[in-house]
């Protein structure tokens, strides 16, 4: 359905000519994001300047019944960030201001496109830094990361982004504007803001964000531990969090992974022969117990069968280590056209068998899976480097990641860690939930958005919900 | 009468006859930490047990009347730990998750809603729903985890609560003081912004009373004497130690000693006026101050509490009456005013899963 005339008309009169996208070539540009599968081509694309400017939008939008879509730097890996023929999206990334940042009370407030690697190179001189860190961060906005409810390797000691927000100054998809929670972070009534993070764009669009910052650690201590066999990689994960010692983060990345890496222009000095490597980094403020941390971690991974375990010796070193982990999906992006990355939560002590079922299953099925992963959280990433021209080889990604889901799910474990359901993962949500959790969600997704225009289609699979309290606005499911 | 239903399905049944029956519900608990009118108190006593202690994946799944104590006592047996001390710690844990009390250890390791995992709750239009999962990351669907956690039963009757467990630390040390006043303020600012404590309360004390500044260090025997060490040496004070067990439980008691308690938000620079506040407007009780937020208790008439809510509300600053008789929380309510947009949504969630208002005899969303 093209969109009215009188409606881009006032999108135009709002952000001016250049910023509303229409010509297919420039929507092109928005019709895919991180998730290689799936793309939808958005019926505009506009690109507001401002807060005002972006609540004028959400107001003529919700006048004329337009659904649309929040997008920050469009690095979502489940497909939220897609807009269908008939709705609009609307580009946060020109919101990218540092509005406050108070060294005294330890928050910062934001505009939503704020890249979220530039906060903390914004308060590094307090020394302070802003703990979520996807690896995508020197990408990824922090509306975006509200939206998903990021995480990142340091998520395993500091929290998710739902342990960061303070509050939140959000647009309602009818165009009012509302503060959630109080400065304090205590919340004002319900916990409005806990809700509004991981609501993936459903809820309304974030336009102002407080963020919690923590002090800088001024102790780091990074090692990599390197195994022969993936069990005992994958046990001693458990012993480590068992332990006294907190690390800081606790990242796994197997064998397929390190060659991809070590291949690349990324290459971090991974052993390519070794089953799997532990990235495993502990920090603080004083230097003496941040070593005896180091030295009981490294006592653990001894006698969990570590073949070696190498401290880095500067930060130059722990900087080619992490860099190496972080970009290993690009890395492992580079050997076949496309790449699906997968995210799923499993109990810890499941990690082991987990890890074998999914080698298991890429044999079965004749794919390549990579594993690279918050192995502290039990947080798997489980990648399948595919070709998308070959529709063989598609059905055989698309069996293997659906019993990947599965396999997860049978020991206890979850859909996704950090990167949402959106559109990929719905099919999955009533393997996980019953009927009536699904129409709860539904409800409170109705109580922010009464006429279902904001983000519609995605996390929920409506027709296993029941509508419980229909709003008058809404004659269909969206 | 009193209902003591034994399942999640039960409970449901029994809210779905209330409906039927336009019955008004109430949780029976300890005290009057939730609105007491009702027709039928629904009991979660012999929905008590530890259903599941994961040790080696450090979580725990309970049934919403154990109380916090017999968690407590069950984790220090197997060398675990969860961070939430609570006021009441003889409260099930359904009331402390539905009234989201915090204690002073929310200062480093969050509030209670970031120990919980996932939810069992039961709406008031009789449904029951799983809100999140077992495992320590989850963000499939939305977060009715950390709404429901604090929704003071607005929204159900929790269940069950899956919650994530540390280690027991192995060394726990509180340290107390009583400095002139300006002194602790400056102790209680500078331990807060450093983080290295697990949880640093001050009770700035009223009139000439000396104030009282509390430290509490838990982790690794090194690590928390290299911190116990450092404290002391930057302050040339009587420090002394005091058995953790101990002295927490006599605060919680404190608290619990008066008729009623509110938590107020604040943050290091606000601290200081929002006692200066309390001691003004409500000057009947104590005040003490955690990172982000004073708890004060003690007495006061619904009018007093009426101000001092509309003084904080006009600078910014939410006011939870988490405790108090009934014949005043009617007045008062636990959540001061909300703007009209946050109303709104807060009532259509009211609406969607207590459509027929029979889970809390107002009490909870009066505005004054
Ligand atoms: C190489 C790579 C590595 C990654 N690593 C991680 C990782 O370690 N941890 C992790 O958690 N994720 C990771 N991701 C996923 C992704 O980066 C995160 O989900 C990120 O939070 C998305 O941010 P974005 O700005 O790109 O959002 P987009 O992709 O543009 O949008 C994502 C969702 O957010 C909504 N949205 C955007 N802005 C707003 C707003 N202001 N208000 C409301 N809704 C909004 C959109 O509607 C959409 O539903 C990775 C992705 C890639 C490509």
């Amino acid at each position: 359905m093209p969109l009215p005339q009188i409606v881009i008309d006032a999108l135009i009169n709002i952000v001016g000519d250049q910023w509303v996208k229409i010509s297919k070539a420039e929507r092109e540009t928005y019709s895919s994001d991180g998730l290689p599968t799936l793309r939808s081509l958005p019926a505009a694309v506009v690109l507001p300047a401002s807060r005002e400017e972006v609540i004028r939008v959400v107001r003529v939008l919700a006048h004329h019944d337009v659904p649309f879509v929040g997008r920050g730097a469009g690095t979502g890996l489940s497909g939220g960030g897609l807009a269908g023929p008939d709705a609009i999206i609307i580009s946060l990334t020109r919101l990218n201001c540092i509005i406050r940042v108070d060294p005294v009370n330890q928050i910062a407030v934001v505009e939503p496109g704020v890249v979220n690697v530039r906060l903390t190179e914004a308060v590094q001189d307090l020394d302070l830094f802003y703990a979520p860190d996807p690896s995508s961060q020197t990408a990824c906005t922090l509306g975006g990361n509200i939206a998903e409810n990021a995480g990142g390797p340091h998520c395993m000691k500091y929290g998710v982004t739902s342990n960061h927000v303070v509050s939140l100054e959000v647009v309602l998809p009818d165009g009012k504007v509302t503060r959630l929670g109080s400065d304090s972070g205590q919340p004002w009534g319900l916990d409005l803001v806990s809700a509004f993070v991981g609501s993936e764009g459903m809820f309304g669009l974030a336009l102002e964000i407080t963020l919690r910052l923590l002090p800088a650690p001024k102790f780091v201590i990074t090692m990599l531990a390197d195994f022969v066999s993936m069990r005992d990689a994958g046990e001693v994960v458990t012993e480590i969090v068992r332990s006294p010692a907190v690390p800081a983060a606790l990242e796994m990345i197997d064998q397929n992974c390190v060659k991809a890496v070590e291949e690349s222009i990324y290459s971090a000095g991974f052993p390519t022969d070794a089953a799997a490597v532990l990235l495993v980094e502990v920090d603080g403020h004083s230097e003496d117990t941040v070593d005896q941390e180091a030295e009981l971690v490294t006592m653990i991974l001894t006698e969990g069968r570590a073949r070696s375990v190498k401290v880095a010796q500067d930060s130059a070193s722990r900087e080619r280590l992490w860099h190496g982990r972080k970009k290993a999906f690009g890395a492992l992006g580079r050997i076949s056209p496309d790449l699906v990355v997968q995210d799923a939560v499993v109990p810890r002590t499941s990690l082991p068998d987990v890890l074998e079922e999914i080698a298991a299953i890429a044999t079965r099925h004749d794919v390549k899976i990579s594993n690279v992963f918050h192995a502290g959280d039990g947080n798997l990433h489980p990648n399948i480097n595919f070709d998308g021209q070959n529709p063989a080889e598609v059905k055989r990604v698309t069996i293997a990641a659906s019993e990947i889901i599965a396999t997860c799910l049978r020991v206890g474990g979850t859909l996704t860690g950090e990167h949402g359901i959106g559109i990929d993962k719905k099919r999955f949500m009533t393997d996980l939930f019953d009927k009536d959790s699904l129409s709860a969600m539904m409800a409170v997704r109705r109580a922010f958005d009464t006429k279902g225009i904001a983000n519609p289609g995605k996390v929920l699979p409506t027709h296993s919900c029941s509508e419980w309290k229909p709003h008058s606005t809404v004659a269909t499911h969206r | 009468m009193t209902l003591h239903p034994t399942s999640p399905d039960e409970l449901a049944l029994i809210l779905r006859d209330a409906v039927r029956e336009d019955k008004k519900v109430s949780v029976a608990g300890t005290g009057n930490w939730s609105p007491t009118e009702g027709d039928l108190a629904i009991s979660t006593d012999r929905m008590a047990s530890i259903t599941e202690l994961a040790d080696r994946d450090l979580t725990m799944s309970v049934e919403a009347g154990a109380t916090m104590d017999t968690l407590h006592r069950r984790l220090a047996a197997v060398g675990l730990w969860l961070p939430c001390d609570s006021p009441g710690g003889d409260r099930s844990v359904g009331s402390i998750i539905a009234t989201g009390t915090s204690g002073p250890l929310a200062d480093s390791f969050g509030p209670i809603r970031d120990q919980l995992l996932g939810l069992t709750f039961v709406t008031g239009n009789g449904r029951v729903i799983t809100a999140g999962g077992k495992v320590m990351k989850n963000v499939a669907g939305f977060d009715m985890t950390r709404l429901v956690c604090g929704s003071f039963g607005t929204l159900g009757i929790i269940t069950d609560a899956h919650f994530r467990l540390r280690p027991k630390p192995q060394a726990d040390c509180t340290l107390t003081a009583r400095p002139h006043h300006d002194t602790a303020w400056d102790i209680w600012r500078t331990v807060t912004q450093s983080r290295t404590s697990s949880a640093c309360l001050l009770n700035p004390g009223s009139g000439k009373d000396k104030a009282q500044v509390t430290v509490r260090f838990t982790g690794s025997v090194n690590a928390v004497q290299s911190r116990r060490v450092e404290l002391e040496e930057a302050n040339n004070l009587d420090w002394r130690e005091e058995e953790s067990g101990g002295y927490w439980g006599d605060h919680s008691r404190a608290v619990l000693a008066n008729p009623i308690s509110l938590t107020t938000g604040s943050s290091v620079s606000t601290a200081n006026a929002v006692t200066t506040a309390i001691d003004d407007l409500l000057p009947r009780g104590s005040a003490w101050v955690q990172r982000n937020l004073v708890r004060w208790a003690g007495a006061a008439s619904v009018k007093e509490l009426q101000i001092f809510r509309r003084t904080m509300s006009e600078s910014g600053t939410p006011v939870t009456v988490e405790r108090a008789p009934w014949g005043i929380l009617k007045e008062v309510g636990v959540f001061g005013h909300l703007s009209p947009e946050t109303r709104a949504v807060t009532e259509r969630l009211h609406d969607s899963f207590d459509p027929n208002k029979i889970l809390t005899a107002g009490g909870v969303f009066v505005t004054d």
